[in-house]
């Protein structure tokens, strides 16, 4: 958290694939907008290699969603807040996505607290790979290449508790069974995750706000 | 977006012989440069700016008019990342500024050895794509581009290709060892701020103050720019020097000299880097079981 | 030119001279802002809203971290809340919404009015307006009416009257140029409307120390360390006064403007203000006097 000097906050996220994420806002903004009583959010993928494909167009998709279940937009009307993500390292094949979105939520929720932009709750993302009807978290690449499905599951955690579901998306083959199973395990695992958030956040705050050097 | 009152402080400052972070006038901010795990992967830190360069090689069909040589393009794309100031998906005067120079320095001075590019003649080559990834700005872009981009192609490995008449197959990385890129030369980009420096009273140019490597801060007062691309053999690649105040021209044959010695750093930085890095992946070394180089490529 | 002495709590601080123009000193500015209390409505249904300084130096009887969602265990009833709640209607509790430093007044403490306020205290990058915030801006565009300047970078402006200085009449209207500096009080703050900022201080309806800056040097530092320096002081700005005269403005949206006898030492002073952070207590002072000392 907070690695770049220019931004408002900032965030990478490492797990199979290195992301590194960017906020800043709120902004003034010149573009004319559609709703003048929320904050308007622009959202910029840049892949590792090559210019910015459907993929990351999807990814940007389902990353919108979920900001827009969990940002409090309302508080800084007709303002921008600029999101940029730049992925440096793929970590899986061409053709997947799944490790992507994930570390790519988790990057942008960690740089939105750094920034403080105003949220509801945490939201945290887990990758899952079925290979031979195993499930397995956080899957390497190799892994990804071998499995049937993967999936990309994102959860809203209060509390340490994750509370709903902000989003699921699903590649392959799997039968209804799985996908149950899978979101019951990404539950348990988003709070692995949220634990492992608080953690690195508690020591940002105090960072940010330490106060020892001087003090009376 | 600099107020008055830093403006002069900062011109007062060179009055005296002083900078923002105590650096003396020819004094550059030391590079740090770190591999990724795959060949190609760059991270390149000068005081505040960061850098990210991924080289990519990919099979294309060359240019008809340059049927024997390959392709080598450099994406430079300035994001909101790097500083809010850049716009996102919109190329600012001052970005273009810097594509151009780096695309000077980089391409067109011959440092990729093209025609080894070429896999069949008129009908495949490889393309070689650096792209430039702008995480966090505090001035000297193109310095640190350059370096970036070059110590990238020096680490880059493509996979070897069997050409059997008009088929190409591509080589697995795993199956047979990568080959490196013909690098033919290391030019280094050296930027120097031009400053011009009033008398109080007659508001006269008394002197035009040379100092190399600004910050972002420092940029926004300099009056001009010059930027110096040369290697460790003394060959100037370019002199760029967009409009702003004029300069006589033995203090430019002056600055290339001091170019120079800043180039052999940055070289003996890259080269100390690369060594590194390659002693890291050569555990065990397995590099001279596999090697079927030709003693005469010997590095 | 004499030179006179501030003297707070009965140690010297700062010297000023006479003659140059005067700045109020960050204790004094300190002091102010812990008497000036804003007033602050208590409704019993509803959670009422705090409107004040974008962080508050209280004397506060509970702290933890918190993070955007988390609960917080504290009496629900006679709440004000303070920055970074959210109080949803369709929600049972406020939530907090960013993650930061929480901290609760004592309802006994008759200097916060006995407030049961709770706000977290974070550090943020960008700077939000709020009401009674000493700022430092930049002029960016005149008007008719006044100016505009800019507080933080991208930042939408806020607005400078003409009108809002001492002894301002339409004859006599205190001339900015674009790119001046100020240092002023924000006066009104509010989410669908422009900033408005003001250099009168509103006890005695006089400069006190607002006005344009001139000449020394501004520059950037973190939110959350500005407000350190302003309400609770610094050990490096006590040491440096000791050492040679300055003077020093502080932005709480994260600007310090410092000026001394000449270059040189303004640089050096800056240095020292930037560095010191990554000091620890005991060596601020041989770490100030090193660089103090340097040629």
């Amino acid at each position: 958290m907070n690695i770049l000097n220019n931004v408002d906050g900032s965030a990478k996220w490492e797990q199979g694939t290195s992301v590194i994420c960017s906020v800043t806002g709120p902004i003034e903004t010149r573009r004319r907008t559609d709703e003048p009583t929320l904050a308007q959010v622009e959202l910029v993928i840049r892949p590792a290699i090559g210019q910015a494909t459907t993929r990351e167009t999807l990814i940007k998709d389902r990353i919108y969603s979920v900001l827009a279940a969990t940002v409090v937009r309302n508080l800084y009307p007709r303002m921008l807040l600029q999101i940029v993500i730049q992925i440096l390292e793929q970590g899986e094949g061409t053709g997947y996505n799944v490790l992507k979105l994930a570390a790519c939520l988790n990057a942008v929720c960690l740089a939105l607290i750094d920034s403080r932009t105003p949220m509801t709750g945490l939201f945290t993302a887990v990758a899952i790979a079925i290979v031979d009807d195993k499930l397995i978290l956080h899957p390497t690449r190799k892994q990804v290449s071998q499995s049937t499905s993967t999936h990309a599951v994102s959860y809203f955690v209060e509390n340490n508790k994750a509370t709903g579901l902000l989003m699921c998306e699903s590649e392959g083959e799997f039968t209804e069974n799985q996908l149950f199973e899978v979101l019951e395990q990404a539950a348990r695992a988003c709070e692995d995750v949220a634990l492992d958030m608080r953690e690195r956040i508690e020591k940002g705050v105090k960072e940010g706000l330490r106060i020892d050097a001087g003090q009376e | 977006m600099i107020s008055i009152n830093d403006r002069k402080f900062l011109t007062e400052a060179l009055k005296v012989s002083k900078r923002l972070d105590g650096r003396s006038m020819e004094e550059q901010r030391p590079m740090e440069v770190t591999f990724g795990s795959q060949f190609g992967h760059v991270e390149l830190t000068m005081g505040k700016t960061k850098v990210v360069v991924r080289i990519s090689a990919e099979i294309t069909k060359p240019n008809e008019r340059r049927p024997f040589e390959g392709i080598f393009v450099v994406h430079t794309d300035i994001g909101s990342m790097a500083s809010p100031i850049f716009e996102n998906n919109h190329q600012s005067e001052q970005e273009i500024m810097i594509s151009q120079v780096v695309e000077k320095a980089v391409r067109r001075s011959g440092a990729l050895d093209l025609e080894s590019l070429c896999i069949v003649a008129g009908k495949k080559c490889w393309e070689i794509r650096a792209d430039v990834h702008y995480l966090d700005f505090d001035g000297g872009l193109v310095d640190a581009t350059c370096a970036a981009v070059m110590a990238g192609l020096y680490h880059f490995k493509k996979p070897d290709v069997d050409v059997d008449g008009g088929a190409v197959t591509v080589c697995d990385m795993e199956e047979r060892h990568p080959v490196a890129l013909s690098v033919l030369h290391l030019p280094v980009s050296v930027t120097y701020g031009l400053f011009e420096l009033k008398n109080d009273e007659t508001n006269e140019v008394e002197k035009v103050e040379c100092v190399l490597d600004c910050t972002a801060i420092e940029r926004q007062v300099q009056n001009a720019e010059i930027t110096i691309t040369i290697n460790k053999n003394r060959d100037i690649c370019q002199i760029s020097k967009p409009s702003g105040v004029s300069i006589e021209g033995y203090r430019i044959v002056e600055l290339c000299e001091k170019a120079f010695q800043e180039a052999l750093k940055v070289t003996e930085m890259i080269d100390k880097a690369l060594k590194e890095d390659e002693e890291m992946r050569n555990k065990g070394n397995w590099k001279a079981l596999l090697s079927a180089e030709n003693d005469r490529y010997e590095k | 030119m004499s030179k006179i002495t501030y003297s707070i709590f009965g140690s010297s601080l700062v010297e000023v001279y006479t003659g140059m123009s005067m700045y109020k000193l960050l204790l004094a500015l300190a002091t102010l802002q812990l008497t000036c209390l804003p007033t602050c409505s208590l409704n019993l249904f509803y959670h009422a809203y705090f409107e004040g300084p974008s962080c508050p130096a209280y004397h506060t009887i509970h702290t933890m971290i918190c993070l955007p969602g988390d609960q917080i265990d504290f009496p629900k009833q006679d709440l004000t809340l303070g920055p970074g709640f959210l109080d949803d209607p369709l929600a049972a509790d406020p939530i907090p919404i960013v993650a930061g430093e929480v901290h609760r007044t004592d309802p006994e403490d008759k200097k916060t009015k006995n407030q049961n306020l709770v706000y977290i205290d974070s550090d943020t990058r960008r700077y939000i307006p709020a009401v009674n915030d000493n700022v430092i801006g930049t002029v960016t565009t005149r008007h008719a009416e006044g100016y505009k300047v800019s507080v933080s970078d991208l930042s939408p402006g806020v607005q400078l009257n003409a009108m809002a200085f001492p002894n301002a009449s339409k004859k006599n209207r205190v001339n900015l140029a674009n790119d001046a500096l100020v240092y002023a009080r924000v006066s009104s703050a509010s989410r669908e409307v422009e900033a408005e900022i003001e250099c009168i201080d509103p006890q005695s309806g006089k400069a006190g120390g607002y006005g344009e800056l001139k000449d020394g040097f501004c520059f950037d530092a973190p939110i959350a360390f500005t407000r350190q320096l302003l309400f609770k002081g610094h050990t490096v700005l006590d040491t440096i006064g000791e050492l040679v005269p300055f003077e020093i403005a502080i932005g709480v949206n994260g600007k310090i403007w410092v000026k001394s006898e000449d270059v040189p030492t303004t640089l050096k002073i800056y240095q020292c203000i930037d560095k010191c952070r990554e000091w620890p207590e005991d060596q601020v002072r041989e770490n100030v006097e090193q660089i103090m000392s340097a040629p």
